[in-house]
Parts: C-alpha cells; structure tokens; sequence
C-alpha cells in the first residue's frame, strides 16, 4: 500500500486515530495562538496589540473556542483515543464502518478551513461560539463570514444536552424553564462527584509510581474539580444573573476543560505514546512539561474568578484599571503555558524519532502483574491489523489478596 | 491484505469516497454560502459540489453492493452493523422530524397576540384536511402494505412476485409526490406566510423529501430484487428500506392529523 493510499483513503482505526491526533495537535497549536493575541490584548488596560480593532477581538475568542473544542478536545479525545484504544481494548479487528469512521476524519479539514477563512471575509465572525441573533444576523454581519463559521460545526457535528439551557438564564426565559434548567445542573453535579470519588478510590491500595501520566491524572482529578465546584455557584440561575458573561465562567469553565480534559489528555498520550510509537517517552522532560503546564494554566486562570466576581464582563477587550493586577498575572501565566505547549513537542519529537535503544516494551507500565488489558499483550506498536483472530477474554483467577 | 483472516469481520480494503465525499461538502458549504450572498460563480460550485456529493454516494453504495454480493464478506455477523446502524439512524430521523412538529405544536397549543390568539393564524386560508391531505395519506399506508407484500414474497422464495410489489410500492409512493407537489403548487398560502406557513411547508416538506429518499431506496432494491441480489436468507439492504419506508408513512399521520386536520379546524 502506497503512502498516499494509507492515509487519504484509511480503513484503518489506528491510522484514522493516528490522524485525528495529528489534526488536534494542529487545531490545538492554532487556539492556543489566539489564546495568547488575547493574553497579549488583555495584559494591560487600554489598546494594546489590536488597535482598537474590538470586532478583530470577538473574531479571535470566536476562534480560539471553537478550535479549541470542536477541532482538539473532541477530536484528540474520541477521534484519536477512541480510535486507537476502543477497538483493541474489546479485541476488534477494526471498528464497524470503517469507510464512516475515515469520513468523520476528512470532515474536519474543511470544517476547519469554513472556521478560519471568515476571518479573511469582511469583518469575520465576531459572534462568539453561540453565535446566536440578533448579533450573528445580518444587521451585525452583514457578510458571509457568519453562515461560513455555522456550516463549519455542521460538517463536524454537536452534541446536544439535558441542561443545554443553563447557558441561556439571563435571555429571559421563565421561571419554570429556570427552575428545570437550575435543577438538572445542579443534579448533575451529583454523579459527577461520584465520578471523581471513584478516581480517587482507584488510586487507592494502588501501586502508584509519580511518573508523567500519573502527574498528569492525579492533576486532571484536582484541577476538573476545582472546575466542577466553581460551576455548582451559577447553576443557580438567581445567582447566575450576577455571575453571566463575567469572567468567574470563563474561570470555571477553562478549569473543567483547559485543565479538566487536556491534562486528561496529556496523561492519556503519555501512558499509551509507547504503545503507538513503539518508543519510550522520555520520562524527565514529561514531568518538566506537567509542572510547566501546571504552573502555566494556574495563574492564567485562577485569577479570572476574582476578576469575575468583581464584576469584569467577558470577551470586551478593554477593563477598567482597578483589574489591571490580576490580568497581568493571568497574561504571565498563558506565556509560561507557551512554554509547556513547546516542551510537549520537544517530547514528542525526542519520542518520536528515538531509535531502537528506545524501544518500548509490549507492557511497559507492568510492575509485577501480567497486563490485564489487551493492548498490552501485544507488541509496541501493535500490528496493521492487531488481531489476525479474535482473543478469547476469559475471566482468570483473580489476584487480588 | 491480511494473509490469512480467521475471523467473520469485514476488513474493508482503502476506499477514496469518503475524502472525495468531503470535498463534496467543502464545495457545496462554500458554493451556498458565496451563492447566498451573490458572489459570482456560487452557484456554480454549489451544484458542482452537490454533484460531486451525488456521485461519491452512488460509487460508495457501489462498492457496498460489490463487496456483499460479489466478494461475499457481509457474514452474518457483519450484517449486524448495518442493521444496528439503520435503527439509530431512524430513530435520530424521528427526533429530526419531531421538533418541526413539536414548532408547530408550541404555536398553534398557545397562539400568540401576533398571529391574532388564534390557529390557523388571522388571515391564513387553509387547505381541507378531507381532500387531498387525506387521499395522501391512504396513499404512503397502502404503499406500506405493498413493501409488507413484498417482504413475504421474498421470504418465501418468490422472486417475481416481489419485483411487482416493490413496483407497486415505488408507483403509490410517486403518486403521493405527485400529489403533494399539486398541493404546494395550489396552495394558498407560502412558507413565508406567517408561523403557519413556517411550520406547515417545514414539517410537510421535510416528510416529503423523506418519501422522496424511500422512493429512491426501494427503487435500488426492486433493481436488486430483479438481478436477484436477494436472497430469502441475506436481504438486510430490502429490510432496512422496509423499515425506512414504515417509518415515513407512520410519521405521515402526525401531520395529518395535527397539522392539516385538528390544525385546520
């Protein structure tokens, strides 16, 4: 099979996740460039990078959101780790519908490219990720930057929700609708604690070693939960009134998925990088990269809830001066996430490129136990087609004392 | 490509459609939105686009029926994912279809003081639910019948017999088209014409276009049923039409009788 061949027309889950990896690596480099042109405008009071452009600032959040989740959270983490992992961890030869699952891929390409080009397009689409009316119709943009920025999701697709409306509290809807919406957010709440205990008490009686994806875990649990808490606070729709479009959301929210869902990704990729190069990862520049990251995300972040409580209102591009303290820290700590982002490459690259003294182990992580899961029986990286037939997963005798 | 398989799965060999697929979207988005703000050459592109989505359809479907039917590699356990598949694809069509419904509901359950606090809103003529609205939902039930007809003459062995009724499905389904392109041509109000208009052209003309794709479905199949692709045992492209085909005539009865019926009392 020709190169061409193997990866423009892939059946092929590891090749497909291979590619959705690849492509949020991208997406992620290109929102964390925005995020950094706001960092840069918000550093100080006043005009700074923009030129007083503020249409080009709405165009640049716009952006960076829906990069940022749409084209690296969602596609890293079930384009690329459900592709890899899901079909080998059940002892599937491939997923069903492979021709589907290389379509749902080749579809963000273009999606990706409807996002971007707009803002090339008159004024571009300074709508933020809702893009909702009156500001996205035609009075506000006039252009065809709008209708390019609403096709692109749909190439792509979204999910919906039961509390979808928690985002809408202030938009006049009534009370019943609030008090739904208010319950089913704080409901939620409820399993999601559950969730977290049982992370904890898989850690517990656990031989843990502090290596890069351990770091990475044990701080996704810390930092989603900080996010989590912060989110119960505006569920109540009452409060909510204070706290809408002010930056204790933007707070909370970078907390659930900034740190919440990309450190689970990056103790994902450094757990099974192994597995898919083949190569060892090298262990000291991993825990340099989580620290930095950690001491990166940190003071970007955590400030804006005290922005956000006293009353600074998110995506405006300018702020009074009594909030210029904890903004400059905040624009430091996206220069130090800069950084990490840059060690992380290096680690891939070092990874990557590493030659056979680096070989990976068909179950590195294994400390005395034979694995117990199916990716690691199988050699580092694991064949085209893994299984040639299918394993037989029995239930053996179990070694817990 | 692998040298010796021994599993009943499907390894599906590289296919250049779904790429070719999504430069089809690329340029229809593209193409629709410089179309829709009269940028030269939109249209253009839109229906090169539309084209080229049309064409990579048909050569994927191609290779569908090739593999099935030429290469044998539908096992029976293969069979389960399109059957799987075909399930949750209808029921995310009932949710699509539902909310057209559900508008309508929320604005003829509560008419607002705009429309004159009354359904059909003030000044809307309606269309006589007795008339064609009725006759055209006889029409997609006894072309359900006639896909019912068909599936037993397949079941049991009788090839002939169940080209003429998946015939006598596809004329009762084009006649139901034809009858309900008639009724958008004489109808007295448009899709522009107040909540009515919105909601009656959006839910009746997504059901239609929903007839239209059956129609086209079970026309593959009567074409597949006379080369004799079916089979008594192996048959799932004809069930998942079947089910198809159930699922837009059972849903014909929500805007009948919400929408032209209890809607235009």
């Amino acid at each position: 099979m020709t190169n061409p061949v193997r990866w423009l027309f892939s059946t092929n889950h590891k090749d497909i996740g291979t590619l959705y990896f690849i492509f949020g690596a991208i997406a992620g480099v290109m929102g964390t460039c925005f995020s950094v042109l706001i960092r840069m405008e918000l550093a100080r009071p006043g005009d700074q990078i923009l030129g007083g452009n503020h249409q080009l600032y709405n165009v640049l959040i716009t952006a960076h959101a829906f990069l940022m989740i749409f084209f690296m959270v969602m596609p890293a983490m079930i384009g690329g780790s459900g592709n890899w992992s899901v079909p080998i961890l059940i002892g599937a030869p491939d997923m069903a519908f492979p021709r589907l699952n290389n379509i749902s891929f080749w579809l963000l390409p273009p999606s990706l490219l409807l996002l971007l080009s707009p803002a090339l397009v008159e004024v571009g689409s300074g709508t933020g990720w809702t893009v909702y009316p009156p500001l996205s119709g035609i009075t506000s943009h006039s252009g065809g930057a709008v209708d390019s920025a609403i096709s692109s999701p749909h190439l792509s697709g979204v999910p919906g929700s039961l509390v979808w409306a928690h985002h809408m509290f202030t938009v006049g809807l009534d009370v019943d609708t609030r008090a739904y919406f208010t319950a089913a957010t704080m409901i939620i709440a409820v399993p999601t604690g559950i969730k977290i205990f049982s992370w904890i008490a898989t850690m517990w009686g656990g031989s843990i070693q502090y290596k890069t994806p351990m770091l990475f875990a044990v701080g996704s649990i810390f930092l989603f939960t900080i996010g989590g808490l912060t989110g119960i606070v505006p569920a109540n729709s009452g409060l909510d009134i204070a706290l809408h479009d002010t930056y204790y959301v933007v707070a909370h929210f970078h907390y659930v998925l900034s740190m919440g869902a990309v450190f689970a990704l990056f103790a994902g990729f450094h757990y099974w990088v192994g597995k898919i190069f083949g190569r060892t990862y090298p262990e000291t520049l991993g825990q340099i990269h989580f620290w930095i990251t950690f001491f990166g995300v940190n003071p970007t972040f955590f400030p804006m809830h005290f922005l956000g409580l006293s009353g600074m209102p998110r995506r405006i591009p300018d702020y009074p001066d009594a909030y210029a303290g904890w903004n400059a820290l905040s624009s430091s700590g996206s220069y130090i996430s800069v950084v990490g982002i840059c060690r992380f490459f290096v680690v891939v690259t070092i990874t990557s490129s590493s030659g056979n003294n680096k070989r990976c182990a068909p179950s590195p992580w294994a400390v005395e136990q034979n694995p117990t899961t199916p990716e690691w029986m199988v050699q580092s990286p694991p064949a085209f087609h893994t299984f040639g037939e299918l394993p037989a997963i029995k239930e053996t005798k179990s070694s817990v004392k | 490509m692998i040298e010796s398989q021994r599993h009943s799965y499907h390894l599906v060999d590289p296919s250049p459609w779904p790429i070719s697929g999504s430069l089809g979207a690329l340029a229809t988005t593209v193409g629709g939105v410089m179309y829709m703000h009269s940028f030269q050459g939109g249209a253009t592109l839109l229906s090169l686009g539309l084209i080229f989505i049309l064409y990579t359809m048909f050569v994927w479907w191609r290779d569908v029926l090739r593999e099935s039917t030429l290469e044998g590699h539908h096992t029976k356990v293969v069979q389960l994912g399109p059957r799987y598949g075909f399930i949750l694809f209808i029921v995310s069509e009932v949710m699509f279809l539902f909310a057209f419904f559900r508008a309508s509901s929320h604005s003829s359950l509560a008419p607002t003081v705009e429309i004159g606090g009354i359904w059909p809103p003030k000044g809307i003529a309606v269309l006589d639910p007795r008339e064609i609205p009725f006759l055209n939902t006889l029409i997609p039930l006894s072309s359900g019948a006639a896909v019912t007809w068909a599936h037993h003459a397949i079941l049991a062995g009788k090839e002939k017999r169940a080209v003429y009724a998946l015939v006598a499905t596809v004329s009762l389904a084009l006649v139901f088209t034809a009858f309900q392109g008639m009724e958008y041509y004489q109808a007295p109000s448009t899709i522009s014409d107040s909540i009515y208009g919105s909601t009656f052209f959006l839910a009746t003309g997504f059901h239609g276009f929903h007839v239209i794709i059956g129609t086209l479905f079970s026309i593959i199949c009567g074409i597949r049923q006379y080369l004799g692709h079916l089979t008594k045992e192996h048959h799932v492209g004809f069930e998942a039409a079947a089910w198809y085909w159930h699922f837009v005539d059972v849903v014909r009865l929500f805007p009948f009788v919400s929408i032209y019926w209890w809607g235009g009392i």
